[in-house]
């Protein structure tokens, strides 16, 4: 079953996984943690077990503050902080109910931990100490970072948008757009949204940015269902996880499949093998190489019998990563780009030549990255702005990192925007 | 001592009372005197209140933080999932008596109406509930909450449930009665002793009751017939003045129909009666020649519970209502208010005052959090109608709309609130840890031993 790309990591854990979590640096180690109270780490390059510690009760969440140290909470309600090089342990507090989810966020530099008494607890990491409260109207079942907003899912299909920097009042509280509890919430590397899947077979893309052109943008979808002598089964999509570069993202569910979406073109790019049993947690490393996939029936029908836990480490290629590319206008384009694009990520800006259809003279324009519903045109050679040129911009679409920071580039004729 | 269905039906309640009054007293000696502060918050309930609880859910409400509450509520929804007694029902009747202790004044946070329709809807297949007083208690109180509580009752006895518990009859009759109904109050009571329903005694005299509460009335409708002569109609036609009546001109009808009294349900419905059913203030005329001294009836208090559900809209009428406008994202949008056609006068030297920050830009958060509105037609008997269709739908094996979902869904959604799978999980790992103790060997497969013990029961 497993293929040349792909292994299963030996000396897993004995119980279910909770969850995997990449090394933020390296793609070298694998925090795993476990029902059966541990937390592993893994060595996933020379496949081998490297550090494993263990809690009271069961785990339910883990994460890396930073390569050498782990943060993990779960059944016995308490935090712990271990330091992966001396292997040590600290308590660092509690909460009132088991802790559910464990995130770091490295913007405001702290620790967020969701659970059950209906709080999000913040941990400074460098003390380490406690460093607010703060109640959530339901209990909390997933919860994600999104440069300096957290974004909380809770029972009764709510959702919480806080910001990290102010906590002192909830930023934005929001219903789930799914019918359906709140499986996993997962927001986009670059932080304009998030993705959030339902435990009946749907997942929903949905943006921060309040504004109601941004809002009109929010999709939602099926996934994760099988068709069986005609009945339609539909499986709890549990695990979410983003690729860092692309801003694609990978869903898991509960029928044992790894789908790979494209959520700009709206399309599924890659579907694995179907695993021998649910998708309990998903984790693709920093640089977007591997995909760890913990394959962990999460006692969705009750206490039966099931396959084997395990881990398995995927090698993941651009073809099953990178959004397709395909035209977006009908319409010719009227604007050659040039190929010596720049990366946006570097720079916000990229320089392209601009050919007028009508008088046939060539700019050259400079285009920023400012927003995701727009960008600016400016001519180079007297860096002023070209309004005419504006409305005829058009991109070619070959860049696919233009996709990647602009979701909706779809209409040929969209006028870019001054801001 | 008599057996206790020999005693006078109102003996325990009486009694209860006296209990309740004499720990009045002594709390009032002592001082604390916080339940007298909220009483208007304190809904009522047909078996009273035990008054240690009261207290201790004022308290814990007015301390803010109800953790202890949410523990204990937690508590009894991981119950509710994981009994595996033969006696499901005993779990949420304790439930629900737990949750009419615990929230006095009863709404939305209570999720009272919630709990009850569920826990209603659960035990429908389960004929051997049909007769069980707890159960036929439950449809009572959740008929209360219904808006077409009378259609309630009538599905009832077509199921067979309660069709031989006299609290059913009593509360069906007395549904009728409240709407002013007597005669089929009294053919209710009839086919309750037809049937012969348990206990007997209270039947009947619930029954006697009834006909010396209705002898009472015709009597002193008649009586006012004969002393006035007011139109026999009493219905008052809404909008219009007041007019001055009779000979005198100078009386006006200080009628009101007893549905504005009792029930703001919207229901119209006749007022066979005489005008002066509901009146139970006595208006002193000076015009009367012989002011005969009424005496005053005694009226039976009005059901306690009219709760019809919150936030839920009723039925009213449509012919001059606008429909809220639709936005291109489907959702309503609430019209603002009309501008007043008037410039509010302000002092020059007035600052404005300082705005508090608002917690939420408004704007944004008719957009953000959209919520479907619920299907305004749906009541619960419709509700359980569908739902008993579903169920034999499934019972043949064809799905109607051809989905079925992987997981225990039954179990994460039984209760008023959810849980997650690891919830569940993690209280079955609890009880097995808890057990280990007790039991040196701890079976490790739990779910071989469930079924077992639950067939040794």
């Amino acid at each position: 079953m497993t293929g040349s790309n792909e292994f299963k990591l030996n000396q897993g854990p004995d119980d279910s996984i909770s969850a995997v979590k990449f090394s933020p640096n390296s793609s070298q180690f694998l925090l795993v943690s476990s029902w059966d109270s541990s937390v592993r780490l893994f060595d996933v390059g020379g496949n081998s077990l490297r550090i494993k510690y263990m809690h009271t009760g069961p785990v339910l969440d883990c994460a890396f503050y930073d390569p050498t140290h782990s943060w993990s909470g779960g059944l016995d309600c308490q935090l712990k902080m271990h330091d992966l090089n001396t292997d040590q342990d600290t308590i660092v507090g509690a909460h009132e109910a088991p802790i559910r989810c464990v995130e770091y966020c490295p913007e405001v530099n702290v620790m967020v931990t969701g659970s059950w008494d209906m709080s999000v607890r913040l941990w400074d990491p460098r003390t380490p100490c406690n460093a607010g409260t703060f109640t959530q109207p339901e209990k909390v079942y997933t919860l994600s970072v999104a440069g300096d907003r957290l974004i909380v899912g809770t029972a009764g299909r709510r959702v919480l948008v806080w910001d990290l920097r102010n906590m002192g009042y909830v930023q934005q509280r929001r219903e789930s757009s799914l019918k359906y509890q709140t499986r996993c919430i997962r927001a986009f590397p670059n932080k304009q949204g998030y993705v959030l899947s339902s435990i009946e077979g749907r997942v929903a893309v949905e943006y921060l940015d309040p504004s109601l052109e941004v809002q009109k943008k929010k999709y939602a979808f099926k996934c994760h269902r099988l068709k069986e002598n005609g009945i339609e089964q539909v499986y709890p999509v549990n695990a979410i996880s983003f690729h860092s570069i692309h801003n694609t993202f990978a869903t898991g569910g509960s029928d044992g499949f790894v789908n790979i979406w494209d959520p700009f073109n709206k399309k599924r790019l890659c579907q694995f093998h179907r695993y021998p049993t649910s998708i309990a947690s998903l984790a693709f490393s920093g640089d977007g190489s591997l995909l760890a996939i913990a394959s962990s029936y999460m006692h969705e029908m009750g206490d039966i019998s099931h396959p084997a836990d395990a881990v398995f480490i995927r090698q993941v290629t651009d073809a099953e990563t990178k959004p397709k590319t395909s035209h977006v206008g009908e319409e010719p384009l009227q604007i050659d780009m040039n190929s010596s694009i720049a990366n946006t990520h570097v720079q916000p800006w990229t320089d392209v030549y601009l050919h007028s259809a009508d008088d046939g003279q060539t700019l050259t324009a400079r285009v920023f990255v400012l927003n995701p519903r727009g960008f600016n045109v400016q001519s180079m050679s007297d860096h002023k702005e070209q309004q005419h040129c504006e409305s005829c911009v058009s991109l070619k679409p070959d860049y696919p990192e233009f996709l990647t920071e602009f979701p909706r580039l779809s209409h040929p004729r969209r006028k870019a925007r001054r801001v | 001592m008599r057996p206790w269905t020999q005693m006078p039906a109102n003996f325990f309640h009486r009694s209860v009372r006296y209990a309740v009054y004499l720990l009045h007293q002594l709390r009032m000696a002592e001082g604390e005197m916080e339940w007298e502060l909220c009483k208007e918050n304190i809904q009522p309930l047909r078996r009273g209140r035990a008054m240690s609880a009261l207290h201790q859910a004022l308290n814990q409400q007015q301390e803010g933080i109800a953790s202890a509450i949410n523990q204990q509520k937690q508590a009894f929804e991981l119950e509710l999932r994981l009994y595996d007694g033969d006696d499901p029902l005993d779990v949420w009747d304790r439930y629900i008596k737990w949750v009419e202790q615990t929230y006095p004044q009863g709404g939305k946070e209570s999720s009272l109406t919630v709990l009850l329709e569920r826990a209603v809807m659960k035990f429908t297949e389960e004929k051997k509930y049909y007769n069980d007083p707890r159960y036929v208690d439950l449809w009572i109180k959740f008929t209360q909450s219904c808006s077409d509580s009378l259609d309630v009752y009538r599905y009832m006895q077509a199921q067979g449930i309660g069709a031989m518990q006299a609290s059913f009859y009593i509360a069906w009759s007395e549904e009728y009665e409240n709407r002013g109904n007597s005669r089929m109050a009294d053919s209710i009571f009839q086919e309750g002793l037809k049937c012969g329903a348990e206990p007997l005694n209270r039947l009947r005299q619930f029954h006697k009751a009834l006909q010396a509460r209705v002898c009472r009335q015709m009597m002193t409708s008649s009586i006012n017939q004969e002393s006035d002569d007011e139109p026999p109609e009493p219905q008052r036609s809404s909008l219009a003045e007041l007019k001055a009546t009779g000979k005198k001109k100078s009386v006006a009808p200080f009628n009101r129909v007893a549905g504005n009294v009792g029930y703001a349900r919207g229901l119209e419905f006749k007022q066979p009666l005489g005008p002066s059913q509901n009146s139970r203030l006595v208006i002193f005329d000076e015009n009367k020649e012989h002011a005969e001294p009424q005496e005053l009836r005694e009226t039976w208090a009005a059901h306690p519970t009219n709760k019809a559900k919150e936030n839920e809209q009723k039925h009213d009428k449509w012919s001059n209502a606008k429909l809220p406008q639709k936005s291109r994202f489907g959702h309503s949008v609430v019209a603002p208010p009309p501008k007043p056609n008037f410039q509010p006068f302000v002092e020059e030297s007035d600052q404005p005052p300082a705005v508090t920050p608002c917690k939420i830009n408004p704007t944004v958060n008719t957009i953000l959090s959209a919520r479907k509105p619920r299907n305004e037609d749906q009541t619960p008997l419709k509700t359980l109608q569908e739902r008993q269709q579903h169920m034999q739908l499934q019972q043949e094996g064809e799905d109607k709309s051809g989905e079925k979902s992987m997981y225990c869904k039954q179990l994460l959604f039984s209760g008023v609130s959810e849980f997650s799978f690891e919830e569940l999980r993690a209280e079955r790992f609890r009880q097995k840890c808890n057990q280990k103790p007790e039991a040196a060997t701890c079976n490790t497969n739990s779910r071989e031993e469930e079924p077992h013990t639950s067939q040794n029961d």
